[in-house]
């Protein structure tokens, strides 16, 4: 008859995978963010307590884009738009609501967007519109992604910036958020992504621009 | 420097908001969290979600963490179930007799792969007919490696309640693998 020690050893194999599992880059540069944030904070004197931009920055991809919207009904509900909200944000020597980046982005075939990025608490808020992106076939979408130096397939080294996909008449206006600072991240990239479920990035890459930061 | 002292001098640098502490935490801790969350949601990405809030509730109130005999992993664990409780739980259908499949190819060789997929498979066969409260105790100890004091801080339990449940959940997991084994 098995012993304790020998049920709970095939227990333990049975429960927990072979294979390494590892956490989502994402996921680690959110807590990384939101730790630098919560130092400034406290070096500042503050207590730590995560405003709105922060708690939607470090918020799961589909929670985050449901946070988004139920953030900007009840900013328009209160009469106050975003940029009024983050403006009190003060991180380090910069001032939330300055706008870093606001450029055209254009890929070899014509198709361009156009990109201002603003920050905001530890990340910031990029909008994003273009009129010449392709509808893409049913099921499948859009992905921004900042991307840092040294990323590979292999070893990737970005963080996504959220999912679009143009409207009926092919224009595209959206606003994103992310945890990311893009003098650390400082291409951007789109991607055409195939909706199965696989958060990493698919190879199909749409459109790529290096930030020209302004402050 | 011993494994107990490592970990709090690390928390200590998390407590000081360190992004390197709090990435070390993470990545410490992330395997034996998302392994508990899985067997309690409903896809990889809902676990991965469940382990990433914890992490950022854990950031929130680790100036109320006190060490005690429970330990800083049975801490973790207990946000973990309250992240889990609260909205993460997939509905009992879509979880019922569904075990975390490895999505990663293994590298053993095909025999062994086929026997020890076989003795996986008796044991999550056998660990199902446990009752919910027997599962929850046997992961807690077995998968997350918690002590008795731990596992009993995240169930709230006194720990010689939870090394007697574990003793009673391994006597009737033994039981159901001999039926198992006899194809009851």
């Amino acid at each position: 008859m098995a012993t304790n020690d020998e049920i709970v050893d095939r227990l333990r194999d049975a429960l927990i995978s072979v294979a390494p599992i590892e956490p989502r880059p994402a996921d680690i540069a959110r807590i990384r963010a939101l730790a630098a944030a919560r130092a400034d904070r406290t070096s500042s004197g503050g207590s730590f307590s995560p405003t709105a931009e922060i708690v939607r920055a470090v918020l799961p991809l589909r929670s985050r884009r449901t946070a988004q919207v139920l953030a900007i009904a009840a900013s328009l509900a209160a009469g106050f738009a975003i940029g009024s909200q983050v403006e009190s944000v003060v991180i380090g020597n910069a001032r939330a609501g300055i706008t870093e980046f606001d450029q055209s982005i254009a890929d070899a075939s014509g198709g361009s967007v156009t990109v201002e990025g603003c920050l905001a608490g530890i990340g910031r808020i990029i909008d994003l519109s273009s009129s010449d992106l392709p509808i893409l076939p049913k099921g499948r979408f859009y992905e921004v992604w900042f991307v840092g130096p040294g990323d590979t397939p292999q070893s990737q080294n970005r963080i996504s910036a959220g999912t679009f996909h143009p409207d009926q008449a092919g224009k595209t206006r959206v606003v994103l958020t992310a945890a990311v600072d893009p003098r650390l991240y400082p291409t951007i990239v789109i991607t055409a992504e195939p909706g199965d479920g696989n958060p990493a990035p698919s190879s199909t890459e749409v459109l790529r621009g290096q930030l020209k930061i302004i402050n | 420097m011993s494994e107990e002292r490592g970990l709090r001098s690390l928390v200590e640098r998390a407590a000081n908001s360190d992004p390197d502490a709090w990435e070390k935490i993470f990545r410490r801790s992330h395997a034996k969290l998302f392994f508990y969350a899985r067997r309690r949601t409903s896809s990889v990405h809902v676990a991965e979600d469940a382990v990433s809030e914890t992490m950022v509730r854990a950031m929130e109130q680790i100036n109320r963490f006190t060490w005690s005999g429970a330990g800083f992993d049975a801490w973790l664990f207990g946000i973990m179930r309250n992240v889990v409780l609260e909205g993460y739980r997939s509905d009992a259908k879509a979880r019922r007799d569904r075990y975390f499949v490895p999505e990663h190819s293994t590298r053993l060789d095909p025999l062994a792969t086929v026997e020890a997929l076989d003795d996986a498979e008796y044991m999550r066969r056998a660990f199902s007919q446990l009752s919910r409260s027997e599962q929850e105790v046997l992961e807690l100890r077995v998968v997350a490696e918690l002590s008795s004091d731990g596992a009993a801080e995240v169930l709230g339990k006194k720990p010689g309640a939870v090394r007697m449940a574990q003793a009673r959940a391994l006597d009737r997991l033994r039981n159901f693998l001999t039926e198992v084994d006899r194809g009851d």
